[in-house]
């Protein structure tokens, strides 16, 4: 029967994990810009959401937690977009990747000196108890992040796929110049992208939060890493990818864990990527460029 | 203008070589070692980004490599240093090959994920086997680097020393730079496909470089293991195979001397920070977001406006 | 090659200034022995992850030295704090034992906060004959009989293993025990450690697993795993701040067995997990309701200096100043006389205990309490 915990654990992890890389495999879909800070947006947002809702107003109802978070999350992207990315629309793709760098360094520091070095523990106020049957005990929270984090991600599905404005970015995301030509303003699109993927991020914030109820400096990198895992795994740019490979290192890291050792989790993960980038090149659903060597 | 260019190489090693005898504070020579250590495994890293277009995310993963095999064979093993620091080069650099031969053929930012994932398992595998690296305690009580009999014990010693190496790296790269083989190197970094049209064998010439830039970065390792006396698993981590791309970015990295000048900016600077106290590492990161501003190219370009396809020194494809 | 040319010229100039302005900032020395202000270090992690045991390290050092200047110093001397922030990462704290060495003000050095950073900083204390002493860094192998300079005021990882052996398997009866460790040397030696003495007094030991000290944030395999073996106490060798996040998803996952740490519990972010961490069973050197004049004395004047309680890495850090002070009064304000005053304590006392140093320079007379939270406090265990 513990099989079944473990699924479970493994899934709403991955879940968290599918959000961010999302977020992240979305902008670099309309970019072809790898956000290194996107994992410090999430950090950043968990702290304004924590300061907000725990200690300005107490117990919030989490769907409105939920909201907040997405909104801080959405204008933090964007101001990040305006002031490490935009500069350097025509560079090189390094030169944002150390932008990015920067970025991640600044937002890090700034926590840590608007909150305090150390751990902020805290409680979303969700009202759920444990699940329990036939012998098994499941967090009732990470049922609900799991639906949470499918429903997430079907709203944006709908929102990228059905809409004009979900149109507008892929047809940007496809080919940026023929898109401008037909009306699209590019900068506005990027704009767009970096609040709803930044927002994704911050759903996963209030969800990481309502779970785990912890917040320290270094927990963006740490996620950061993993969701940039996820997008690679699943094809770099391709939505549906996200999300398979998030649930996938989720469901990876708990059975490494559990069946090997939780100190190998991270290095068998890592080495696993590896090894479906070697025989899949452009990760598991991603499409074959044209190779350009 | 003119003067200042022509003098400014011979200037600089002038200057570098007084350095310690100027400067008699043991931690500023510190920073001068440090400094020559990281501009050699920036250089490195240099090789792989500027000049072939590689971008590794996992650099510190040689660099341990090399400090952690010095670091073994001399005390582990009871080896000379020069031994330790020999096999150091060598196995770094076969394990960038062993690397590089099936990962080569990623693309872009899948390639720097993948050099990514490597560093985070070559870590935790610094810090898992620990019948070889001793786990998390690390490797304590690494002897001073010494030339046979003469012992390299003090910070001046270990600062012309380094320097020397630094100096002879980068006169090999510039001559590397102008060969045949680098101007291979520069054409597929511009044009991969019309390098491949040309028959360039161009994973080769990738593997080539990757296997050379893995061997001079186990180099620095080495230089570090033995200068810090102390090693751990802790200080090859991901960041710090970003600080190193940082390095060689902001230095500039088309040019022979944009990492050496990233490097001990990115070195100094935090020290020189350090009466800022709290706000040290924030001002670091607002320097990563603004150098590029005003110079989106590094501080030292170094770009060629177009490549030159004739080689100058009439050597022949 | 052209363009790199003139910026090699701008690249000489600015190496030129920098040396040149790190050449009259590296002579500025003045002289060691000279009347003025008595310089002493505190070198930890002052930002960076471990920023908050730095700033601990910080507050409890100023508070040994206000009161020590307030009763008129050293022979009317004060003496002066400067800070080294290590970050706690290797490299930065062989920079920063670098720095303070070279300055020949600095007469002796309390810190670093972890081993790690501690090993890197010794052999350059050791070779520039540099008195330091850790509060906290609790690696067997971090002092020795040659190394003459440095000191340790905590006890090692094998004495706590034993107390808390003690307490689990002796008296709080626990016969099966799962350990999960974080995977840094000081985790491990703490976890290797009790696990030794868990077994010589002959409890079970039914899991031992160590998790990678990558900041992760969801253990849910790995307790998972621990659930499996149902022990009927959990001991986690970890610092706070990841203990609390197990304790939390354990009791979440409806593991049942009983908690306990070591030391590093005792801290007021590990209160602040309220329902979950009630029960939690821990050992502490630094006790603050204890019977005790001096502890009673510290507390007050820490919470009337800093308005918030005193916590355990406060009073390590306070001793190790007050062993350094000492040292200074009776041994002069020297480097080689610090050194020596040092070695030759014999039952000075502090808050933690009296300290008294054996032939590996190590503090290793210090008593334990045993702590349960009760009441969203660390009371003693009866």
């Amino acid at each position: 029967m513990l099989i079944l915990e473990q699924w479970i654990n493994g899934l709403a992890l991955g879940g968290v994990y599918a959000l961010i890389a999302l977020g992240f495999t979305l902008i670099f879909g309309v970019l072809k810009l790898f956000h290194m800070a996107h994992g410090d947006v999430f950090m950043f947002t968990g702290y304004i959401v924590v300061s907000i809702v725990v200690f300005a107003f107490g117990g919030l109802p989490f769907f409105v937690v939920l909201l907040i978070a997405m909104a801080v999350a959405s204008l933090l992207g964007m101001a990040v977009e305006r002031v490490a990315f935009r500069p350097y629309r025509q560079s090189d793709e390094i030169i944002p990747l150390i932008s990015g760098i920067g970025m991640s360094l600044i937002l890090q520091n700034l926590a840590l000196l608007i909150w305090g070095p150390g751990q902020i523990n805290y409680s979303f106020n969700v009202g759920i108890g444990n699940v329990s049957f036939g012998g098994i005990q499941i967090t009732g929270i990470r049922l609900v992040i799991l639906a949470a984090s499918i429903v997430i991600v079907l709203i944006f599905n709908y929102w990228l796929y059905r809409t004009r404005t979900g149109r507008a970015v892929r047809a940007t995301a496809a080919d940026p110049q023929t898109a401008s030509m037909m009306g699209i303003r590019p900068e506005l699109i990027i704009l767009l992208t970096f609040g709803v993927g930044s927002a994704l991020a911050g759903a996963a914030t209030a969800l990481v939060g309502a779970l785990y109820g912890a917040i320290y400096p270094a927990l963006g990198f740490s996620m950061g890493l993993k969701a940039f895992a996820a997008s690679i795994l699943g094809g770099l740019g391709n939505m549906t990818g996200a999300v398979v490979g998030g649930l996938l290192l989720g469901v990876l890291e708990v059975f490494t864990a559990s069946y090997i050792n939780v100190a190998y989790q991270d290095a068998i993960a890592m080495g696993i990527m590896i090894l479906v980038l070697l025989i899949r090149p452009n990760g598991l659903l991603g499409k074959a460029v044209e190779d350009k060597l | 203008m003119n003067a200042l260019r022509k003098y400014a190489l011979p200037l600089l090693v002038v200057l570098a070589l007084l350095f310690p005898l100027v400067v008699t504070n043991a931690y500023y020579q510190r920073i001068g070692v440090m400094s020559c250590i990281f501009a050699i495994v920036a250089s490195s890293l240099g090789l792989l980004v500027g000049q072939v277009k590689l971008v590794s995310a996992g650099h510190a993963a040689f660099f341990g490599i090399g400090a952690y095999t010095s670091a073994l064979l001399t005390t582990k093993a009871g080896m000379p240093f020069l031994v330790g620091f020999a096999v150091a080069i060598v196995l770094s650099g076969l394990v960038g090959f062993l690397f590089s031969v099936p990962v080569l053929r990623l693309k872009g930012h899948y390639l720097s994920m993948a050099t990514l994932a490597f560093g985070i398992v070559a870590q935790m595998v610094m810090l898992n086997w620990e019948g070889l690296t001793n786990g998390p305690n690390g490797v304590p009580g690494i002897p001073f680097a010494s030339l046979f009999a003469f012992e390299l014990n003090t910070d001046v010693r270990m600062f012309y020393f380094t320097f020397a190496l630094l100096a002879l790296l980068l006169w090999g790269l510039s001559r590397l730079y102008r060969s045949p083989v680098g101007l291979t190197f520069q054409l597929i970094r511009e044009d991969a496909v019309a390098a491949a049209t040309l028959g360039v064998n161009v994973t080769r010439y990738k593997v080539t470089a990757f296997t050379l830039s893995a061997g001079i970065a186990g180099l620095g390792g080495s230089l570090f293991a033995h200068y810090m006396a102390y090693i751990n698993y802790d200080t090859f981590y991901p960041l710090e195979s970003f600080m190193l791309l940082a390095m060689v970015v902001v230095g500039g990295m088309y040019s022979l001397f944009g990492p050496v000048l990233g490097a001990v900016l990115l070195t100094a600077v935090p020290e020189l920070l350090r009466g800022l106290a709290d706000y040290r590492m924030l001002i670091y990161g607002v320097v990563l977001v603004s150098v590029l501003l005003l110079r989106p190219q590094g501080i030292l370009s170094g770009r060629p406006k177009h490549l030159e396809l004739r080689p100058k020194e009439g050597a022949k494809r | 090659m052209r363009g790199s040319k003139r910026w090699g010229a701008v690249l000489a100039a600015v190496l030129g200034v920098s040396l040149v302005a790190a050449g009259c900032g590296g002579q500025g020395g003045g002289s060691a022995s000279g009347e003025g202000d008595i310089t002493i270090a505190v070198a930890g992690p002052m930002s960076g992850d471990g920023a908050e045991y730095g700033k601990a390290f910080k507050e409890g050092a100023e508070l040994a030295v206000s009161q020590f200047n307030d009763k008129g110093g050293y022979n009317g001397r004060k003496v002066k704090i400067v800070y080294g922030d290590d970050k706690n990462d290797p490299k930065e704290a062989a920079n920063v034992a670098q720095k303070l060495a070279s300055d020949k003000n600095v007469l002796a050095v309390i810190g670093h906060w972890s081993s790690t950073a501690t090993l890197a900083g010794i052999p350059i204390y050791e070779r520039n004959k540099v008195p330091m002493i850790t509060p906290t860094a609790s690696h067997p192998d971090l002092t020795s009989e040659s190394t003459k300079w440095i000191f340790r005021s905590s006890t090692t990882q094998d004495m706590e293993g034993k107390n808390l052996a003690d307490f689990a398997v002796n008296k709080l009866n626990k016969k099966k025990i799962a350990i999960l460790y974080i995977n840094t040397d000081w985790g491990k030696s703490n976890a290797s450690a009790f696990k030794k003495y868990a077994e010589q007094n002959g409890a079970q030991v039914t899991l031992y697993d160590s998790y990678p000290p990558s900041q992760s944030i969801d253990y849910s395999s790995a307790l998972t795993k621990v659930k499996g073996t149902n022990p009927d106490l959990l001991y986690l060798g970890s610092l706070y701040s990841e203990g609390l996040l197990l304790i939390k998803q354990a009791k979440d996952m409806g593991l049942k067995a009983d908690f306990m740490g070591a030391s590093t519990f005792d801290s007021e972010g590990f209160l602040k997990g309220g329902a979950a961490v009630e029960g939690v069973y821990l050992d502490s050197l630094f006790y603050p309701e204890a019977d005790n004049p001096r502890v009673k004395a510290f507390v007050a004047d820490f919470k009337a200096k800093y308005s918030h309680d005193a916590g355990y890495f406060n009073a390590l850090a306070h001793d190790s100043t007050l062993a350094v002070l000492e040292g200074i009064k009776q041994g002069g304000a020297t480097r080689q006389g610090i050194r020596d005053a040092m070695e030759k304590l014999n039952g000075f006392p502090v808050v933690t205990g009296d300290i008294k140093f054996d032939s590996k320079r190590d503090d290793t007379n210090k008593p334990y309490y045993n702590l349960v939270v009760k009441g969203g406090k660390f009371v003693p265990y009866q």
